[in-house]
Order: C-alpha cells, then structure tokens, then sequence
C-alpha cells in the first residue's frame, strides 16, 4: 500500500523530497481532496497537516473511527506543532483511560 | 433508589432457579471483562509510552528537516526545489499484516518495502548542500512516521476495544447484576409471603374444623 500526504504546499516539498509521491496540496478545497483520498483503496497511510486535520475537523474523526485503514498521522507544518491542538490519538487516550497522559 | 427488578419474571420456583443461574454467569463474566480491560489498559500504557516518545522526537525532528528545507529555499529558489523535489524516485510501499492482542486485531504494518535511504536524483552542479540535508533529513523522518503510524494503529484499536470493554464492565456492575439481585430478593420474599399466607390458612382451617367437632 502506498504513502500519501494532504498538505500544505511546503510540507508537500519536503514529503516529496523523502520519496513520497502520492501527495495532494491543499488550496482551501481540502475536503475535495479528501473525498478523493478516501476513495482510494490502495493508500495505507495518510499523513495530514495539523491545520488541514482541524479544518476538516469532525469529518475526519468519523472516518477514523470507522476504517482501520488508512491510517491517519498528523504531522506538524513548516510553524511548528499547534499549541491548542489536541490531536486525535490523545484525545482517544483520553476517552479511553479517563485521564491525560503527559508527554 | 428504588431497586429495580427485571421486567416479565413472575414469583416462581423456576424463575428463582433461573435466576440464580444467571447471577452467576453475570458475576463470572463480570470478573472476566474487568480482568480483560485491565490486562488491555496494561497494553496500552506500554504503546503509549512509546508513542509519546516517539512523536516527541519527531517533532523535534520535523524541525530541523523544516529549517534545511527553507535554507534550501532561500538559497536556490522556491521553485527550483519544488522541480527537483519531483525528481525523486518512489519511496516503496507498505503491507499489512493482522496482529492480536487479546483478540483485538490490530493492523501490524510490514515497512520492508520502504526504502530507508534514497539516493539523490538531482545533479550536484546547481543545488547547495542544504538541499542534501533537507532530504536526508525528511527520509529519516518517513521511517520514523512509518513506525509512529504503526503504534497509532494500535493505540486506536486497542481504545476502541476499551471502551466496549469499559461499557460492558459498567453496564453489568451497575444495572444487570443490582437488578438480578433486587429480583431474586423480590422472588424470595414472595414465596416466603405465599408460605406464610398457606401456613396461616390451614392453621385457620384446623382451627374451624376442630370448633365444628366441639
């Protein structure tokens, strides 16, 4: 199964320099792109833009909830982690164990 | 609180005795789960763990391949490293596998397809050693992504099985067993009161029949 990335033009350089080909950039239509990603059945991994990630917001939880696969990883931009995001793995955590985790 | 018992039993013997059957197995069941969600919970603060550590180091990671990739930038131009940036060659492709833990599946995830170092495709001549840095940077980062990927695959897994777990725990502790209690009380003391009310009435008939006599 194949990588692919939904991010913003800079992150998608670097990605692309790793060796990652399936890449969409997202221009303010991300939830076409990821209509279109989810469509895909050969993409086993899907790394997302913390911002992209919030923008598509419920959307996105939904889908993970549901699929095992692809697997969803949020990567922070070219700015650095987000300070107020609580990503979806903790968050889970959270819900699952009832209190946070530090790091 | 009110206690509750179960809807449609009637007071009977059987129902007493099938009631009893099934306080037991509430009980055995309720033990099990409790013993599956902690040896789960157990699980799952191990993969945290290394979860955590790991996207600690990523990030950290994420930094320095993001300031080699603007130093690239600033020194050759936005748009020749985005060209070049599409020259490289395919990283390779992941599989699937189906790991177990304590019957939660769990996707396990085959990297042997993933290249961990890519050779530049680009010529040396008109690129700066930024770039050079920029790439190896961001490769390492894929491997480590790849297995950051794989730890949150389970992590969401294994959550989800939790709180099926956790619910299950919860509704037996706290409505089916209470409510199997409150009814075999409610079965028993009506059969008691039957007794009682029989006894009382052949004492009574005794007693007429015994006048009658006299």
């Amino acid at each position: 199964m194949k990588l692919a990335a939904l991010c913003d033009k800079d992150t998608a350089v670097g990605l692309r320099l790793a060796g990652i080909q399936e890449i969409y950039v997202s221009e303010g239509n991300e939830v076409k792109l990821w209509n279109q990603i989810s469509e895909r059945d050969d993409i086993g991994i899907v790394f997302i833009n913390e911002k992209i990630a919030e923008d598509l917001g419920k959307y996105l939880k939904e889908y993970r909830l549901r699929n095992n696969v692809p697997i969803i990883i949020e990567i922070p931009d070219k700015k650095g982690r987000r300070k107020d995001h609580v990503d979806f793995v903790s968050h889970l955590i959270k819900k699952a164990v009832g209190v946070e985790i530090n790091k | 609180m009110v206690e509750q018992i179960l809807d449609g039993v009637s007071p009977t013997r059987m129902e007493l005795l099938e009631i009893r059957k099934k306080l037991t197995l509430a009980e055995k069941g309720h033990k099990l789960l409790e013993e599956k969600r902690d040896a789960l919970v157990e699980r799952f603060f191990d993969i945290i763990e290394k979860r955590n550590k790991l996207s600690g180091e990523m990030d950290e990671e994420f930094e320095g391949a993001f300031l080699s990739l603007i130093q690239a930038q600033m020194i050759m131009g936005e748009k020749k490293v985005d060209d070049i940036s599409r020259l490289t060659e395919d990283v390779g492709e992941i599989s699937f596998e189906n790991d177990n833990i304590m019957g939660v599946k769990i996707p396990k995830m085959n990297a042997d397809g993933i290249k961990t170092t890519i050779k530049p495709t680009y010529g040396f001549f008109e690129t700066c050693s930024k770039l050079d840095d920029a790439q190896r940077k961001f490769n390492a980062l894929v491997s480590k992504l790849i297995q950051l990927a794989d730890l949150e695959g389970g992590i969401k897994s294994l959550a989800v099985e939790i709180e099926k777990t956790k619910r299950r725990v919860n509704v037996l502790e706290n409505t089916l067993i209470p409510k199997l209690y409150a009814t075999r009380k409610y079965i028993e003391m009506q059969l008691e009161e039957r007794e009682r009310e029989d006894f009382f009435r052949r004492k009574r008939i005794k007693n007429i029949l015994e006048s009658k006599k006299a």
